[in-house]
């Protein structure tokens, strides 16, 4: 019979056990009424790693070249046992973690919760869902696919509105002038190495930020509990927390399983560089609201609008004072609501609205 | 309290069993999609076309390469262990697509939809095709016979 | 050293004649002072075939082109006694060529697989009979289509008589009106002169002439080219079989044959036409409008009936396959087909391919029997891959046994939560 207690003290002696135990004894997360979007952050944690981890699944038969990429991918999803399976959970996922991304930026922001000393966090994760819509962008180019060939053509095509480096830009997402085999071998680069990695970095230190600052408290409860109408409430990270958490990442589980199965992701008709582009090319949906934005104004104001637009909504943080001192902020609370309003609108009218 | 404990109890059993049963149908796909196929890769570059010993001399076969038919023939006399005995090309008729065969009485590739008849070496020999088969390589690794679209 | 050069030079180019630099005849035909038209040397030095066989002027003019210009008398290399003959007319040109043309062991020093019977065959074709029986020298001979000097072989894009460049070479006299005129086929008719309209108009013509196709047939495939000839009615499905060769043996065998013959009709003609032959369809066959079966075959008549049953067998075929070939598509598309069924698609394919041939042979029982065995296989098709559509049914068993795993787990979780959360202080704060 090994003895626990021996193992225990040799790692013990080790990595310092009862340091971590202590902390996760200790780790304890605020319990109020707004709790409920804790979750989301945790919840894009776990899709994350399952993208992770189906995506080593699909590279061990992916093959990134425009000779074989859809042959490839119509390999996995009809010979490879469960490959349908495990490419239809990465490609639900996928949507899935970019709109838990932005549900959890924008349920931070209506809280107000990047207030200080966490506008570093809230920095940090307004890079991770550009990294994601990234991944978006570039993964969705993979299979090779007609759609996805002709909506890559227009996506990169924006790169030409940013001034003196446009066409390089242009050349360089593409691998050339025209979209070719060459891009997809560039966009597989970005999407299997240079983003995950980034994205691993830029992940943990967002997480260690959380971890260091804790959850933030809304204003309004905060003042709640200062003028003594409700309790300060809070419940153990280890079980009570990990548990809420473990049963959102089952359910979710529960929904992609059950939406892979029932309606497997479509693998279209492969990418031919020489048919016409048919009349209503539209993007993934998360770039939708800007593809449409472009619609309606000159191109080269609505690239820099979103240019603009983004840079501030970043920086918006540190100019909050009201929130900072503690006391309602109307003004942002507006501000978020438009800009969640403006996209929900445009984005139906994108899906909506006959095409040009 | 004492009451409260096979309740506790059982809770756990349900979860930890259920914990276990999930992981294992998590696996179990997993497991399965790693291991390869039997159908060979995907694209059309090397194909397993056959077994050594499927082909007597003097036989052809038709196998899918990619998403056409191909087709591997052991010359008459031919030894079913040397691969330059063995000759592959296409088997999609030049002249309007048809799958062509092999006619052991001729020792030659013939399409049954306009007659038309092809050496061992894909040539033209007779009837409306108006261009040669694709030939292709010939390999032969342990007990299988390979066939690659690199030009043989 | 220069004379060893010299004899090196002449074994490289052909043991006959004298090299081009060192002949007075080119000297001399070549110079403006002497001759105002120097294109014959220059057709002839700008690479004839002979040049490159080292066969000079003299090999087929005769005289000494080594002699003359030292001498300052061209005259004296053409001196008959040397041989010198002037150059033939018209009547004489065929026989002039054939002097070497025709003789097997000179011809087999040069070019061995060159056929030695252009005489022979010319003398049998229309314009060899007219010219040298009747003495009309409007006719075609030797140099109207390969030039004079200046010939090329005919494998050659640039020359005359390269497949690209025949139909322009015939319509030269045969689209001229003026030139044509006079001339009776053997019935009697005046000879229409709309032959290369209509032939660059063809499947054939556009072939040739469009797609720079080889293997199409130009005018001389058809008609012989030094024994230019029509085709009579009894050879047009020995021509056309040339290429065509399972239409033809379908046709002869066919119920057909026997009243063509009677008829008069010129088998393959008499549906597909000559010159503008265009790609058949499948409309040809059958009872519609357009169809030919029912410009002789009455309804009410076997015949009729006949071409229904055809026309009802490869629409039934093509329609099977367009069916598969959908749900095919959908298939793939949506990921559940991974060209396996595309691939077997392919032998309903090879029937509808088969079955345009085994038309020719007007049995509906042959033709049903294919089109009823390409219906089976795309009906197979049809089912395996609409059967993969529904192979989500498989799938949805192990989906059901994950979703009930992972309800288990969510109720085990939030069970524990529940119980976790009674035995928890929630104003008791960390830290």
């Amino acid at each position: 019979m090994v003895d626990k207690k021996k193992i225990y003290n040799w790692f013990d002696e080790r990595v310092d056990l009862k340091n971590i135990e202590k902390f996760l004894e200790h780790k304890t997360v605020p319990y109020h009424k707004h709790s409920i979007w804790y979750y989301l952050g945790g919840m894009s944690l776990f899709l994350f790693v399952l993208q992770v981890l189906t995506g080593i699944l699909l590279l061990l038969y992916y093959k990134p070249t425009a000779e074989s990429a859809y042959e490839s991918v119509q390999y996995i999803m009809t010979e490879v046992p469960f490959g349908w399976l495990v490419r239809s959970i990465h490609s639900y996922a996928a949507n899935l973690f970019i709109g838990m991304v932005f549900v959890h930026m924008f349920s931070v922001f209506l809280m107000k919760a990047y207030r200080r000393p966490r506008e570093l966090t809230w920095v940090s994760g307004a890079f991770l869902l550009f990294l994601a819509m990234g991944f978006g962008f570039s993964g969705y180019l993979l299979p090779w696919n007609q759609l996805a060939y002709l909506a890559t053509n227009v996506g990169t095509n924006f790169a030409t509105m940013v001034p003196f480096i446009g066409e390089w830009l242009l050349e360089f997402l593409r691998g050339g002038k025209e979209v070719t085999g060459a891009t997809l071998t560039r966009f597989f680069g970005f999407h299997v190495a240079v983003l995950p990695g980034i994205t691993t970095l830029l992940l943990a230190i967002h997480v260690l930020f959380v971890q260091r600052l804790g959850m933030s408290v809304p204003v309004s409860i905060e003042r709640q509990i200062k003028q003594g109408k409700a309790k300060r409430l809070s419940i153990p990270f280890v079980p009570n927390y990990l548990y809420r958490d473990m049963l959102g990442w089952v359910l979710a589980m529960g929904v992609i399983v059950l939406l892979s199965s029932l309606f497997p992701w479509e693998l279209g008709d492969k990418a031919d560089i020489l048919k016409p582009a048919p009349p209503h090319i539209r993007p993934e949906w998360f770039f939708v609201f800007m593809y449409q934005t472009l619609k309606y104004v000159p191109k080269v104001i609505g690239v820099f609008g979103f240019a603009i637009a983004g840079l501030i909504w970043i920086l918006l943080p540190f100019f909050d004072k009201k929130s900072n001192r503690g006391e309602p902020n109307r003004l942002y609370t507006i501000i978020g609501v438009f800009v969640i309003a403006y996209i929900i609108i445009l984005t139906i009218i994108g899906y909506v609205a006959p095409g040009e | 309290m004492d009451e409260k404990i096979p309740r506790r109890d059982a809770i756990n059993y349900l979860l930890g069993a259920g914990l276990v049963a999930l992981g294992g149908a998590t696996l179990y796909p997993v497991i399965r999609y790693m291991i390869p196929p039997k159908a060979s890769g995907s694209g059309t570059a090397s194909v397993s076309a056959a077994k050594v010993g499927d082909l007597k001399p003097n036989e052809g076969l038709i196998f899918k390469f990619g998403d056409a038919p191909a087709i591997l023939v052991l010359r008459p006399g031919g030894d079913p262990y040397t691969a330059s005995d063995y000759v592959a090309m296409t088997a999609v008729c030049t002249h309007l697509n048809c799958t062509v065969q092999y006619r052991t009485d001729l020792k030659e590739i013939w399409c049954a939809c306009h007659n038309g008849h092809f050496d061992l070496q894909g040539r033209v020999m007779s009837g409306p095709p108006p261009a040669p088969l694709d030939m292709y390589r010939v390999a032969i690794k342990g007990n299988e016979i390979f066939v690659t679209s690199e030009k043989a | 050293m220069r004379k060893i050069a010299a004899i090196l030079l002449t074994i490289f180019t052909g043991a006959a004649g004298v090299h081009a630099k060192d002949s007075s005849c080119i000297s001399c035909h070549r110079s403006p002072d002497w001759f105002s038209d120097t294109s014959v040397v220059v057709a002839y030095l700008s690479g004839d075939t002979h040049l490159n066989f080292g066969i000079g002027c003299e090999d087929c003019h005769g005289g000494d082109p080594r002699i003359g210009m030292a001498e300052g008398d061209p005259t004296l290399a053409m001196d008959p006694a040397k041989g010198y003959k002037p150059p033939p007319d018209r009547t004489g040109i065929p026989a002039f060529c054939a002097r070497c043309h025709s003789d097997i062991d000179f011809m087999k020093r040069y070019n061995p697989r060159l056929p030695t019977d252009q005489m022979a065959l010319y003398k049998t074709s229309v314009h060899g009979k007219q010219l040298l029986e009747s003495g009309d020298t409007k006719v075609a001979v030797c140099t109207d289509c390969h030039g004079a000097h200046g010939i090329l072989p005919a494998a050659d894009s640039r020359s005359k008589v390269n497949f690209r460049n025949v139909p322009r070479t015939c319509a030269t006299c045969h689209s001229d009106p003026v030139h044509m005129a006079g001339y009776k086929t053997e019935g009697g008719r005046a000879i229409p002169v709309d032959q290369y309209e209509e032939f660059v108009q063809s499947v054939h013509g556009k072939l040739a002439l469009e797609k720079e196709d080889q293997a199409a047939p130009v005018c001389n495939d058809c008609h012989g080219s030094h024994g230019a000839t029509p085709p009579n009615i009894a050879s047009v499905s020995a021509s056309c079989g040339e290429c065509h060769a399972s239409n033809r043996d379908f046709f002869n065998a066919s119920p057909h044959a026997a009243p063509w013959k009677e008829l008069g009709y010129a088998d393959c003609e008499q549906c597909h036409g000559s010159h503008l032959i265009m790609a058949a369809t499948d409309k040809m066959v059958g009872v519609d409008n357009g169809a030919l079966c029912i410009q002789c075959h009455d309804p009410g008549t076997g015949g009729y009936q006949a071409a229904l049953t055809m026309q009802a067998g490869i629409d039934s075929l093509r329609a099977a396959i367009a069916a598969a070939e959908e749900v095919v598509h959908q298939a793939e598309t949506k990921g559940v087909e991974g060209g396996e069924a595309r691939f077997d698609l392919g032998a309903a394919k090879d029937n509808l391919v088969r079955v345009r041939a085994v038309v020719h042979t007007f049995d509906p029982a042959q033709v049903t029997e294919i089109t009823s065995a390409g219906i089976k296989t795309a009906e197979a098709v049809r089912l395996t891959a609409e059967e993969s559509l529904g192979d989500l049914r498989v799938r949805q068993i192990g989906l059901g046994i994950s979703l009930i795993l992972i309800m288990i787990v969510a109720f085990g979780l939030w069970r524990k939560i529940k119980q976790v959360d009674s035995r928890t202080d929630f104003t008791a704060h960390g830290g």
